[in-house]
């Protein structure tokens, strides 16, 4: 099962490269960014391997561990790196401030658990905030499910902001499904 | 590791694990690829060291997207059996005699050696000065190409010149001993068309003073190609030729310009006739009187562009070239030479030629063997002729002779200092 580490903004590339030689990792494959995936740094050891994906859509970066040291090989990293907390996501989703309910949407989604992070998406989606909608539209590509959907159909139904609603229907149309 | 750029004449200085990783750049890997080769030669650290590396080699304009090819392409003797078999023509009416001054052995940038004269060579190493390994004394000319060498140079000056000015390879193995394009020079190799021509580079003070005399021996003996010695390194003009900007011509129409200008030279003012000829490229009409106000015109640019060139060459040269080193010493004179000329003007210089018999000989020189169709549109190449002998005229004029005439000065001084100026005479001296 692999393991997903969400990186905190103190993960830079020089702290990467870092953990990677400290955790007896090597690098192993370097994926550059395209259309259609992130830009991807592949470090291996004999018994696992670590995929550290920089998502410059969301501006995120995390790690997912794989093989039969996964574990280990994740405590190392964390332990190095530092990993963010769902707590904290949800924390920061409370907050007052836009840029903190911004940040949460972001990380998220990052964590690859769509029904977790769904709830703080139709939250997002109908924040009084145009900042935290738009960033809540970029985030539910991420984890599309039925709620997500239904919330994005409302959106682009009640929504004010033009440039915002063309995108929201530009989506749906994309998913086959008319707003 | 010192990297030598080979057209400014700058040095970047690598500590050795920089230079593993710069290394590992073979013209096939972006940076990430560099990150994985380093990676699996266990020297990888962090991506932004190699960003730096090589950062700093494109801030020094180090890096290229491969390797820019020859502006012209270029054979070597023995040649297939479909042009060997083409005939020879010799520069008229000149006979060369070398002084042994040794000056062609001391101002180049690099002294190549192709395989044949590195296997001739390889057997007189063992006791060579300062060579204990026997392995420093050829390196690669270009990047890991392997077929050609160049010979190490010491304060600017090949390996094997010894205290009296000769050859240390002619004297330990006689003539054949030395490199083909040693033995060659100062001669220059052209397939043009239907003939293989030959001519001189005027870039030694032996050329000028056999110019007109009738001592010396012929650049070439050969009348057919296959006569030719083997290891000669030979242009090859296309079948267009750059002419004005980004117009070409057919090679024919150029060599019928080239037929009509020979027999019109040598004129009485060398300068003017080559600044007339360039205009008459530019304008697609016959030659002209011009005014010397349009010729004034037409050249100042050029002249800028010039000095600003030999400028920035001179101040790479003195960066890493020793005090003693006669291409920085050419460079600095040129330099300054150039310079003094473009801030003054050329009005006064231009109808003043003190050594009109060699200027004449030098544009005969040039056009008889293409010289002026090297790549860069000819009208161009005209234009540039001009400028350098005016600047040998004001390194005259200014009493500037100490390291020989003014002429073979600025022509050496200019080879490898300028973009479109590569290689020595027969490309490999």
């Amino acid at each position: 099962m692999p393991l997903t580490l969400v990186l905190p903004e103190t993960a830079t590339r020089d702290a990467i490269d870092d953990a990677i030689a400290e955790s007896d990792l090597k690098l192993t494959n370097l994926v550059a960014e395209s259309a259609s995936h992130p830009r991807q740094i592949v470090a291996s050891s004999a018994d696992g391997f670590a995929t550290f994906v920089e998502d410059a859509r969301l501006g995120v970066r995390y790690v997912v561990v794989d093989g039969s040291a996964a574990g280990e090989i994740a405590s190392r990293l964390e332990a190095r790196l530092g990993a963010v907390a769902w707590t904290e996501v949800e924390r920061r989703a409370e907050s007052a401030t836009t840029a903190e309910r911004a940040w949460a949407l972001r990380y998220a989604v990052a964590f690859h658990t769509p029904e977790r992070a769904a709830p703080l998406l139709v939250r997002g989606l109908a924040d009084g905030d145009l900042v935290v909608r738009r960033v809540a539209l970029i985030a539910s590509a991420y984890a599309l499910t039925p709620a997500v959907r239904g919330a994005l159909a409302q959106r682009a139904r009640s929504e004010n902001d033009g440039a915002l609603r063309a995108s929201l229907e530009a989506l749906l149309e994309s998913l086959g499904q008319p707003s | 590791m010192v990297i030598h750029h080979a057209k400014s004449g700058a040095l970047v200085s690598l500590d050795p694990r920089s230079a593993e990783i710069a290394l590992l750049a073979d013209g096939t890997r972006d940076r990430d690829g560099v990150a994985l080769a380093a990676s699996r030669a266990r020297c990888f650290t962090r991506q932004s060291e190699i960003d730096e590396i090589f950062d700093a080699l494109e801030g020094a304009d180090l890096l290229a997207d491969g390797i820019a090819p020859p502006a012209l392409p270029v054979l070597s003797t023995p040649l297939d059996p479909t042009l060997s078999r083409l005939p020879v023509e010799v520069l008229p009416d000149f006979r060369f005699r070398c002084s042994g001054v040794g000056a062609c052995c001391m101002q180049y940038a690099s002294i190549a050696l192709g395989e044949a004269d590195r296997e001739r060579a390889r057997g007189l190493f063992a006791t060579l000065p300062g060579d204990r390994v026997g392995k420093r004394v050829l390196l690669p000319l270009l990047g890991d190409d392997c077929t050609r060498s160049a010979m190490t140079l010491v304060d600017g000056a090949c390996l094997q010149l010894e205290d009296d000015r000769r050859c240390g390879l002619h004297r330990r193995g006689g003539l054949d001993a030395k490199p083909a394009a040693c033995r060659a020079y100062p001669a220059t190799f052209v397939i043009a068309g239907h003939r293989v021509t030959v001519s001189t580079s005027v870039e030694c003070d032996c050329v000028l003073e056999s110019a007109g005399r009738d001592a010396g021996e012929a650049l070439s003996e050969a009348t057919v190609a296959s006569e030719l010695p083997v290891g000669i390194q030979l242009r090859v003009l296309p079948e267009e030729i750059s002419w004005v900007g980004d117009e070409r011509v057919p090679r024919d129409r150029y060599l019928d310009f080239r037929r009509e200008a020979l027999v019109l030279a040598p004129p009485l003012n060398p300068v003017v006739f080559a600044l007339a000829l360039a205009r008459s490229v530019r304008d697609g009409r016959p030659m002209t009187a011009s005014s010397e106000a349009d010729l004034d015109a037409s050249v100042s640019d050029s002249l800028r562009a010039f000095a600003q060139a030999m400028t920035s060459a001179a101040a790479a040269a003195d960066g890493w070239r020793s005090p003693k080193d006669r291409t920085r010493l050419m460079r600095r004179e040129v330099a300054t030479a150039a310079s003094t000329l473009a801030r003054r003007g050329v009005t006064s210089t231009l109808d003043r030629s003190p050594f009109p018999e060699a200027e004449a000989f030098t544009v005969r020189a040039a056009l008889f063997g293409h010289a002026l169709a090297d790549g860069a549109p000819v009208a161009t190449a005209l234009t540039d002729l001009a400028v350098r002998l005016l600047v040998a005229r004001e390194l005259e004029l200014g009493g500037r002779r100490a390291l020989g005439h003014p002429i073979t000065v600025v022509m050496a001084a200019a080879r490898g200092a300028l973009r479109n100026d590569a290689e020595p005479p027969a490309s490999s001296n």
